[in-house]
């Protein structure tokens, strides 16, 4: 009659086929170190859209480029920049349209909103907080790019006034610090520990004999 | 002619020998398959730069399947022992009844609940390796935490047990009792902040250590009261056990 598996055995036999199972799920599901998401907003007669990104479980760079913007503003906050924004309903910039996103592979939330404000508190936001104006290289509504580096919890905030009825952007985020080991690397790991497990329970039954 | 074996030795023989019930295969087998595999691909599905954030995410719902099973088997299995006589052979045992109740605790509450929250963490920790070896003291400090919290559980379900010596009875009072525990803590956490009282917020965080120790290892500002609680509170009940079980248990 064969002796049941030592708990040893067992043990290495079973984090083996979870290293194999999660390491295979991890490649198809698993995170991803950089993801390129774009988007169209019709601003209408509204006289400015705002922008963010928000690093939930990440860190990283994010860029943004817009086309179809007459002006740009932007700031790195500390917490969800969304959040913040629906704050300024205190000085009467409400929110219209908003579009909220989330990619926890790359551990972000993203979207945009379209401001429904007087043009002219736009102008002053550089006055209430540390937003930084863009200084526009290129003709108005050509591309424009910002560029933040955020940690996890932090987020970048763009607002823009349209130069026309529609803005286009394009955000790209890539994670900085994240590493895991390759497939090839986890199966054979995976594999060893049977293997290993296996041994000891075919040794275990020959010293027994 | 009496027998010359350390009483140490005796107490490894008497914990080999329960393990091979209270960690039986298959169930145990399938439960640490199934916490591992989901751990690890919890924890992979986002870019997790920080190993104590790891733990955190693989280890909050391992917690909870953990206690669960030392409910089922650790505390239910105790009883079973004393009501199948299964206790009498134990005790019959040239070993003091500290050394049985050492034993006892070790191979159906601490052996246990080691396992199943270190296996997931092997798992993570290898596929994770490049962003969790900048952090392995933090990955190991977060395992202490959430061990102790399931050791609280683990001796809360043994006093049950022990007092009860009924199976059904010590399983599902078990049950009750972690689930009170656990809506305590939110119920204090929600008051607290509702009425202003902090005090009734640091006693609802407090409750769980592991949730205490993360928080200082964010670098958040922690009383030192409250990361005490948990493990003096687990030590009394620790106490309780090899007390109650030494000078007032009647293992028929």
């Amino acid at each position: 009659m064969s002796k049941p598996l030592t708990l040893t055995s067992r043990l290495f036999i079973v984090v083996g086929v979870a290293l194999i199972l999660s390491g295979v799920l991890a490649d198809v599901v698993g995170a991803k170190e950089e993801a390129v998401k774009k988007a169209l907003i019709e601003v209408g007669d509204r006289p400015g859209v705002a922008i963010t990104v928000f690093a939930i479980s990440s860190s990283g760079r994010a860029s943004i480029t817009l086309e179809g913007a007459d002006r740009i503003y932007y700031m790195t906050l500390r917490g969800d920049p969304m959040l913040a924004l629906r704050q300024l309903s205190t000085i009467n910039i409400t929110l219209e349209n908003q579009a909220i996103k989330h990619d926890f592979r790359v551990g972000i939330a993203y979207g945009h909103a379209v401001l429904n404000t007087n043009p002219l508190l736009l102008t002053t936001l550089p006055l209430l907080a540390n937003i930084i104006p863009v200084n526009m290289s290129g003709t108005p509504g050509g591309k424009e790019t910002i560029e933040a580096r955020i940690k996890g919890g932090e987020g970048l905030l763009v607002i823009a006034t349209p130069s026309d009825t529609r803005i286009t952007y394009t955000i790209e985020y890539k994670v900085e610090g994240y590493k895991r080991i390759g497939l090839t690397t986890t199966i054979m790991i995976g594999t060893a520990l049977i293997v290993l497990g296996s041994l000891q329970a075919v040794k275990r039954e020959a010293l027994t004999r | 002619m009496p027998s010359k074996t350390s009483p140490v030795v005796k107490v490894y023989r008497l914990v080999m020998i329960d393990s091979s019930d209270s960690l039986r295969p298959p169930g145990f087998d399938l439960m640490i398959l199934l916490i591992a595999t989901l751990g690890a691909v919890l924890a992979s599905i986002q870019p997790i730069v920080e190993a104590h954030v790891a733990v955190r995410i693989i280890l909050d719902p391992t917690l909870f399947a953990t206690a669960i099973f030392l409910a089922l088997r650790s505390s239910a299995g105790i009883t079973s022992l004393v009501q199948s006589g299964v206790i009498n052979t134990y005790m019959s045992y040239p070993l003091s009844r500290l050394g049985v109740a050492v034993g006892l605790f070790l191979s159906r509450v601490l052996i246990p609940a080691a396992s199943l929250l270190l296996v997931p963490l092997i798992v993570a920790g290898v596929i994770l390796w490049p962003t969790i070896s900048r952090g392995l003291d933090n990955y190991a400090l977060m395992y202490v935490a959430y061990l102790i919290q399931a050791l609280l559980y683990g001796s809360m379900f043994t006093v049950i047990a022990v007092v009860s010596r009924s199976p059904g009875t010590a399983s599902v009072a078990s049950i009750a009792v972690y689930f009170t525990y656990n809506v305590l803590s939110l119920i204090f956490s929600v008051l607290g902040s509702s009425m202003g009282v902090s005090l009734l917020v640091d006693i609802g965080d407090a409750m769980g250590f592991n949730y205490m120790v993360y928080r200082s290892l964010l670098g958040e500002h922690v009383l030192l009261w409250q990361l005490a609680m948990v493990p003096i509170l687990t030590t009394i009940l620790i106490a309780s056990i090899l007390t109650y079980f030494t000078r007032r248990f009647e293992p028929v």
